[in-house]
């Protein structure tokens, strides 16, 4: 008896193993070309967005768009918006995300759970449905927030976490150098901008003026090269 | 008829006469022959003695054996089977051991060393035999008057023990063949064992114990066969999905030749926009021109760029590792 259930796990272990290998080869249909050309344009066009590149932004966005808009997918569709908008909560720019409303109603529970969290107004059910990063980040208190986040692997996801916290009014300063430091790290031009922003307003606040002139020669250094297109 | 035998009688007469003649030297002859008959006599009886040894020099061996069954005087005592010794006398020693006193001829006497064994051998079969062995030759020869202990080999002495023993053995032999014995039951299992062997699940069932383990493995190893089967047709289905025909291999090499066409193409359209460029440079000769030129142009950059994109796609298709191609929030 034991035999047996021996003979078939160690089978059982090694097909898999094989499988595992030929996965890659040989196991999923080839993705189609809407999906790679939207997946690389959202891609770009994020990268270009944190950047500061405008134009490219646009155009890949626009590009991106017109790939899902073959599918007639408002889902996907609606996906595609979210991004772009978590990417403008990451670099705080607060502005409400019109053009997801638009798509709203044809957009999955997920989906507009997470346009409710980044517009700050998350109830608990919404935070069950977002991906784990923010859920994480969501449920921390505001001493241990900077610790969750920073722990955190993919940095867009920090400062995303990062962002929401500061629309509900929560980002404590740790918070601030944390999104300062990541986006300083990655070289993204226009999150590192916004957020040595509030970190000057906090530093003027306090009334340490040395910090902020320092944060403002900081911020000089970003903004003397243009981004070019 | 009648003269012809008439010389006979004469002739006769004439004999008889010869021979009641006295012969010359009568006693001496007699004598001569007495004599020489005596001579052959004690010849053969002295040539005799000396071809038995009688008078040769001989040395004085005493061996001192417990039992002296079997020896008789004369006998020999053999080395590498041949005689150089005999038995000349036996006696019974003061301590009750049997003496068997041996001459041994000087010139054999080289033979026996002070380290040679003396056997005294009594078989079942035919006499009994006195025997030397010498292993060192080397060593310091026998003194006369040497006195040794003979080893008694008796084969008839262990008849008794043989017979005690094969006793046993029968005994042995009866209780391991008794139908209460371990042999028996032995047997008995041996029995019942190719009894099942011969049942439902042969040997596996004798094996695993039962009939439904039995099934158990033979259910498995036809799983095992019909996922072996299975395996070969995905490894068949890898292998040509890699290096079939429209397999990765193939299609990567296709690739890398599209590729190189397309550099190609954009190799020309480079060198047509260098034309236009060089156009533009004279601004204003020909406007009109310029213009037509550069929208034909971007329609054709603009296709380069798309078999551009198409290419990673494609590749971005095929590589294996790739994750997933769905936008994820972050």
């Amino acid at each position: 008896m034991s035999c047996t259930s021996m003979l078939q796990a160690t089978l059982r272990i090694a097909v898999s193993g094989f499988l595992a290998v030929l996965a890659g080869c040989a196991g999923k249909p080839p993705a189609p070309d809407w999906q790679l050309n939207a997946y690389s344009a959202s891609d770009r066009a994020v990268q270009a967005y944190l950047d500061g590149r405008q134009r490219v932004e646009s155009a890949e966005f626009a590009r991106a768009r017109s790939e899902i808009a073959r599918t007639g997918d408002a889902a996907q569709l609606a996906r595609l918006e979210l991004l772009r908008c978590a990417a403008q909560v990451a670099s705080l720019d607060l502005a409400p995300c019109t053009r997801f409303d638009a798509l709203a109603q044809d957009a999955t529970p997920t989906e507009r759970a997470y346009a409710r969290y980044l517009a700050g107004r998350a109830d608990p059910a919404d935070i069950a449905l977002l991906p784990l990063a923010q859920q994480a980040a969501a449920r921390a208190g505001p001493e241990q927030a900077a610790a969750v986040i920073a722990g955190q692997s993919d940095p867009l996801a920090q400062l995303v976490a990062a962002g929401a916290r500061f629309t509900r009014g929560q980002a404590s300063p740790q918070l601030v150098q944390l999104a300062v430091d990541t986006a300083s790290r990655q070289g993204w031009r226009r999150p590192l901008l916004a957020w040595l922003g509030v970190q000057e307003k906090l530093a003027e606040g306090r009334g340490d003026e040395p910090q902020a002139a320092r944060l403002r020669r900081r911020m000089a250094i970003v903004n003397q090269e243009k981004p070019r297109d | 008829m009648t003269s012809p035998s008439q010389p006979e009688p004469m002739a006769a007469e004439l004999g008889e006469a010869e021979l009641i003649r006295p012969v010359a030297h009568l006693r001496l002859k007699a004598f001569a022959l007495l004599f020489f008959t005596l001579f052959l006599v004690v010849g053969s009886a002295l040539y005799l003695m000396v071809a038995r040894g009688a008078f040769e020099p001989t040395q004085r061996l005493v061996l001192i054996a417990d039992d002296s069954e079997g020896v008789v005087v004369g006998m020999d005592m053999t080395f590498s089977g041949f005689p150089i010794g005999r038995v000349r006398r036996i006696e019974l020693g003061g301590d009750g051991t049997a003496r068997i006193l041996i001459d041994v001829p000087q010139k054999d006497a080289h033979w026996l060393r002070v380290s040679s064994v003396f056997t005294l051998v009594r078989g079942i079969v035919g006499g009994t035999g006195i025997r030397a062995y010498t292993g060192m030759l080397e060593d310091a020869a026998l003194p006369d008057g040497a006195e040794r202990p003979v080893l008694r080999g008796d084969a008839t002495a262990e008849i008794p023990q043989l017979m005690s023993s094969a006793r046993d053995l029968l005994g042995n032999l009866n209780a391991l063949t008794a139908p209460d014995s371990a042999l028996g039951t032995s047997l008995g299992n041996v029995a019942t064992l190719t009894e099942r062997l011969q049942g439902p699940g042969g040997a596996l069932g004798m094996l695993m114990g039962s009939e439904a383990d039995a099934k158990k493995i033979v259910q498995t190893l036809d799983r095992t066969n019909a996922l072996l089967a299975r395996i070969d047709h995905m490894a068949a289905r890898a292998d040509e999905q890699v290096f079939g025909a429209q397999g990765l291999m193939p299609e990567a090499r296709a690739t890398v030749i599209e590729l190189r066409k397309l550099l190609a193409d954009a190799r020309t359209s480079l060198t047509k926009v260098d034309a236009v460029l060089v156009q533009a440079q004279a601004v204003g000769s020909n406007v009109a021109e310029g213009t037509a030129d550069l929208g034909a142009l971007r329609a054709e950059v603009e296709a380069s760029l798309r078999k551009v994109d198409g290419l990673v796609n494609e590749i971005n298709r095929r590589w294996p590792f790739a994750g997933e191609k769905e936008i994820v929030l972050p």
